[in-house]
């Protein structure tokens, strides 16, 4: 039992709290969230995440990267930072663990250098909305509006899709793919959004990039994708937590610190609990991944709390900043906002209680029989 | 980064199972009777709780965390931690006070003299201890306390009155905190003592609680305590205090554990037949599911801080609360599912989840303001967990 960062863990996320601190100033930030809703993302910091092997670390299977990964996706959180990171993770992660042949490996290459920003389409826990409807030996993919955090910054899309027999296919498409269809829409986060619809087409040959047999186990990698959104939760909150703190630490009233009334102090200190609680779920889930344990139950157990511990934070940050939180001109209300929008990035309530209770509730009912 | 137990921590454990179970095979003690005693009343030790006790204390148990120098197992605090989880979890008596409190205070804190003469003792259960700190008009603001300790002869008298003095109805000790300084001197005038309950002048008066837990009143009336018995330097007894409940820092969930796995016993022959209905009560008990695994992490942190040299301070405030909120909360939510049959007592024949959920809400009050009321670990995690200025 060892619940320390190692020495190389703990530097990369120095180095990341330097380079998000150097980089993602409020000014960086309101550049890019031009009147309240953002289009890009920050290309030069992108490439930047590419030359320190940041975007590669998703792009092989080994399960240790777990750790790294979680590490980044604290950092990316608690910075606020306009980034399609976390969803080129999720798809470049299923891909290095469950995709095939030579399609895979070239966008995996380019992945991780940056020049090929994949983002995915139904790989969520639980969703099995795509469907791969069979016609002969050929399977068709098709779905409707589905809104795509991130797709008008894609240059590809890998997509979930389910075949009849309850059995999944990966697939690829290129973002300007027949059929593809992309509608940006403006979200109240700061993150690019689209509405992406794909008329019913024919998947065969170079289009399929994981099988039946190669997505096995897929549960596993959905769920680590699952806590490295929980984890960029988790920084967000201590990143909405530190704001305020720094806030009632200099903000007079009464010809005293607000900091220094109870008041204030405990309402604080019942976020910092929530907060505490959210990072050690997440960490033993993140800690179970990267020794290739089972996380599914941990991870919706840890993304529940990280949703709960994000929101509550940035309720009360934006409540003690008073006005000042409350203008475009604050950090604090980017984290506000995207606390937010958490809740359609980390899976409903109901799914993920669900998982809870699948993992919790269903082993133990006949522990105690006396 | 590794969460899970090592390989010599789950050996530990199941060479504890396998005690247990060989223990309840031999019968050399009744563990369903000690089960059952202590079910009745799990905050005082009473006759079988004792020798159940003092057999722990017979096969090494109680000195697990005991240098080998001393006679002891020289293990951690995680060992600690799952040797109180297991018991616990199992309805039997731990020794704690013992284990977590008296016994590091001995090794770390006192004099030779005293813990060649304690250390045996409180090893092999043959002492027992109830806490002398809380007064009628000192609870959380302990530094207040009046109980006088005046120097005589060889020793000194003792006057005043402690409160909330669980188990001295079945102690041999109290570990007594007691003025020596001014009157005004606060924590720079507080001494500890080890004082002898068949003393002359002692008075212990039970108060019961909500929860048919005995607690008490205890007056000392020009009570002697012979110099020796005094722990450290007069007047320097508060950093043993504050020393003391640093070893305190450890919050078992097996209590709550075992309340909420009742509960879920009952649950699965009580379900809704309704689907939908079904689908929100097992996921209103998953959010308590939730909240007791973090309670789960937040000991198993504290135990493995205390194990790497760590002291955890914000982080045993943050555990405290948490799962103290986060008990009572599960025996209420426990009696929201249950209905009308919810209020049956504890005790009562088809009580449902045996009574241990409506006996929870009545029992768990005591965790939000005992030991430190939350109110004060709040004020220790703004101070020490945020850095905000200090209130008090």
């Amino acid at each position: 039992m060892d619940l320390q960062f190692s020495e190389t863990d703990t530097l990369l996320r120095s180095s990341a709290q330097k380079l998000f601190e150097e980089r993602v100033t409020l000014g960086a930030k309101l550049e890019l969230d031009h009147d309240g809703h953002a289009s890009t993302f920050d290309q030069e910091l992108w490439r930047e995440f590419g030359e320190l092997g940041w975007l590669s670390a998703a792009c092989a299977p080994d399960p240790e990267a777990a750790v790294v990964l979680g590490i980044l996706a604290e950092e990316v959180g608690r910075s606020g930072c306009a980034t399609p990171f976390l969803r080129a993770a999720t798809a470049a992660l299923t891909l290095a663990r469950h995709g095939e042949g030579a399609v895979t490996k070239r966008l995996l290459e380019q992945a991780a250098l940056g020049t090929q920003i994949l983002i995915p389409v139904g790989i969520e826990p639980g969703q099995k909305t795509i469907l791969a409807e069979q016609d002969g030996k050929d399977f068709y993919v098709a779905f409707d509006r589905r809104l795509v955090e991130w797709a008008p910054s894609a240059t590809g899309f890998i997509v979930m899709a389910w075949r009849p027999d309850g059995r999944p296919l990966l697939v690829h498409f290129d973002h300007d793919a027949p059929g593809l269809e992309i509608e940006p829409v403006e979200t109240f986060d700061n993150a690019a959004a689209a509405w992406v619809s794909l008329q019913r087409i024919a998947v065969s040959g170079d289009a399929v990039v994981g099988s039946p047999e190669s997505l096995e186990n897929i549960d596993e990698t959905i769920a680590l994708t699952q806590l490295l959104s929980a984890a960029e939760a988790v920084g967000g909150a201590e990143g909405a937590l530190d704001l305020v703190v720094n806030h009632v630490r200099e903000r007079e009233q009464f010809g005293r610190k607000i900091g220094a009334f109870q008041s204030i102090q405990h309402g604080l200190a019942d976020v910092k609990i929530l907060v505490d609680g959210a990072s050690l779920a997440v960490w033993s889930a993140l800690s179970d991944a990267s020794l290739d344990r089972s996380c599914v139950g941990s991870a919706a157990l840890a993304t529940w709390l990280a949703q709960r511990a994000f929101q509550e934070t940035a309720v009360k940050g934006a409540l003690y900043h008073g006005g000042m939180g409350h203008t475009r001109d604050s950090h604090m209300q980017f984290l506000y906002r995207r606390a937010g929008t958490s809740h359609a990035r980390l899976g409903t309530q109901w799914d993920l209680l669900g998982t809870i209770s699948d993992f919790y509730i269903a082993p133990n009912l006949d522990r105690v029989t006396d | 980064m590794d969460f899970a137990l090592s390989k010599e921590h789950q050996a530990f454990r199941e060479e504890l199972l396998a005690y247990l179970d060989g223990l309840r095979q031999s019968r050399v003690i009744d563990l369903d009777a000690v089960s059952e005693e202590y079910d009745q009343d799990p905050k005082a030790l009473q006759t079988k709780g004792l020798a159940f006790v003092r057999q722990l204390g017979k096969d090494g148990w109680l000195g697990i965390g005991v240098p080998k120098k001393y006679g002891g197992r020289g293990l951690g605090f995680v060992e600690q931690w799952l040797f109180l989880e297991e018991l616990k979890y199992q309805s039997l008596p731990t020794g704690q006070l013992l284990i977590q409190s008296i016994i590091p205070a001995l090794v770390f804190l006192a004099s030779d003299e005293i813990r060649k003469r304690f250390l045996p003792l409180c090893m092999s259960g043959d002492v027992m201890f109830a806490i002398g700190y809380s007064e009628p008009n000192a609870g959380s603001d302990l530094a207040a306390l009046t109980t006088r300790a005046t120097k005589t002869d060889g020793g000194y008298r003792i006057n005043g009155t402690k409160i909330w003095t669980t188990n001295a109805q079945n102690a041999t000790h109290l570990w007594l905190a007691a003025r020596t300084g001014a009157p005004d001197s606060r924590h720079k005038g507080i001494s500890l003592f080890i004082m002898p309950t068949d003393q002359s002048g002692v008075t212990i008066q039970p108060i019961i609680t909500q929860a048919d837990e005995q607690t008490n009143q205890v007056f000392l009336d020009d009570v002697f305590v012979d110099e020796d018995l005094r722990v450290g330097d007069e007047n320097e007894g508060w950093k043993f205090i504050m020393a003391q409940l640093n070893f305190e820092r450890l919050f078992c969930i097996s209590e709550m554990l075992r309340e909420f796995h009742s509960l879920l016993h009952w649950w699965k022959s009580h379900k809704p037949a309704d689907t939908s209905a079904y689908e929100f009560e097992r996921r209103e008990l998953a959010k308590v599911a939730a909240d007791i695994e973090v309670c789960r992490l937040m000991a198993k942190r504290a135990a493995w801080m205390m194990d790497t040299g760590r002291v955890p301070e914000a982080e045993a405030s943050i555990s405290k609360v948490f799962y103290s909120t986060t008990h009572l909360r599960a025996s209420i939510e426990g009696l929201k599912l249950m209905g009308p049959p919810g209020q049956v007592r504890f005790g009562e024949r088809d009580a449902p989840a045996y009574g241990r959920i409506e006996r929870g809400y009545r029992a768990t009050p005591v965790y939000n303001f005992g030991a430190g009321a939350n109110e004060i670990q709040r004020d220790i995690i703004a101070n020490r967990g945020l850095d905000l200025p200090r209130i008090r």
